[in-house]
């Protein structure tokens, strides 16, 4: 039986398609089988993230619709132990009911490890139907109060679902300002909410080119913490004012400061 | 604006937010507590019902009741 996770947040925009890509290559580059599924009602574009855009037939109302097998509806990204099923075009996607799409979750878990869902925001429809098929939910917020605030929200709306655990990806943390004091510290967040931290990722171009980061960023190493804390439970977390704090650290701080 | 001052704003807007019951929240607690303890007292006054929020977020919730007789157990088993 895989781990299913659903990855949400209060507001739009912060990150959960990004987490997800990311998430699923760090797990992937583990040689952990997982399978990345587009909840994101008309707003799809996780395909896109792994650089994997028109290059299925079929997507996840053709197999609700009984139109292909499963299978046809999953792709691979070359090289890695990494699927995904695209998601079904808006105007099926009202159609899908909770009840079909657990079952149909519950039918891939057999061949997965993880399977990550990338869920609308907490107010928009297929929240529910993503949430009632998951076992875990991750919510991803940025350091920003109207994020916090929203996601406090949907905190709650959680915890009216069957889930096993829930916990935090703080998105899109500065470290320059982190280092400063000048922005809300991801600790702070998650003792607010009263959720675990499963991960901080830092401020990073690199964070929009999951299929294709091949070198070191610092996005790609706090996601494969993030994915660690995932399998182990170790809590192992990122911190983007590292390299901000000390002597050159206070010098590189200004230095972006003033840019 | 600093982190420090950007908590506080944090912590007070999820505070209000929270202090913000569901609508008919508290009547429907009261009326649901007066039923109960009606079965164990003759209630004589007003209830009320207060319902507070403590600085980690917890809900405390404050009865007052005034009761003029309390059943004997006989009442309360049968
Ligand atoms: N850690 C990050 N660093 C820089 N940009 C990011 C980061 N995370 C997300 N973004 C950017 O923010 C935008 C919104 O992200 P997205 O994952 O689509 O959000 P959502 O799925 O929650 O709507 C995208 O342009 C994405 O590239
Ligand atoms: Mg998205």
């Amino acid at each position: 039986m895989s781990n299913t996770v659903v990855i949400t947040s209060g507001k739009g925009g912060v990150g959960k398609t990004t987490v997800t890509a990311n998430l699923g290559y760090a797990l992937a580059r583990r040689g952990v089988n997982t399978l990345l599924i587009d909840g994101d009602v008309g707003l799809n574009n996780l395909d896109v993230a792994l650089g994997m855009e028109n290059r299925g037939a079929y997507d996840m109302a053709d197999v609700m619709a009984g139109k292909c097998r499963v299978s046809q509806a999953i792709l691979q990204v070359p090289g890695f132990p990494l699927y995904i099923m695209p998601s079904a075009h808006a105007v099926y996607s009202e159609q899908i009911k909770a009840g079909d799409f657990r079952a149909l979750i519950a039918r891939l878990g057999a061949s997965f490890d993880y399977i990550l869902i990338d869920c609308p925001a907490g107010i928009e429809g297929g929240f529910h139907r993503a949430v009632s098929a998951s076992e875990y939910a991750v919510v991803v917020t940025t350091p920003h109060l109207s994020a916090v605030r929203d996601a406090d929200k949907v905190v709650a709306l959680l915890s009216g679902y069957d889930l096993k655990g829930v916990s935090l990806i703080v998105n899109r943390v500065r470290g320059d300002l982190l280092a400063r004091g000048e922005t809300l510290d991801p600790k702070q967040i998650s003792r607010l909410l009263r959720y675990p931290l499963l991960g901080v990722i830092p401020e990073d171009d690199a964070a929009a080119k999951a299929g294709v980061q091949a070198e070191e960023s610092s996005s790609r190493t706090a996601f494969e913490m993030t994915a660690g804390n995932m399998l182990t439970g170790e809590g192992r977390l990122y911190d983007p004012a590292l390299r901000y704090r000390g002597f050159l650290g206070a010098i590189r701080s200004r230095l972006k400061k003033n840019a | 604006m600093t982190g420090e001052e950007e908590l506080r704003r944090l912590r007070r807007l999820l505070f209000s937010d929270k202090t913000r019951l569901p609508c008919g929240f508290a009547e429907a607690l009261k009326s649901d507590l007066e039923r109960t303890l009606s079965q164990y007292m003759r209630l004589s006054g007003r209830t009320e019902l207060f319902i507070d929020i403590d600085d980690r977020g917890a809900y405390i919730v404050h009865i007052s009741a005034l009761a003029d007789a309390v059943y004997p157990c006989k009442k309360l088993n049968g």
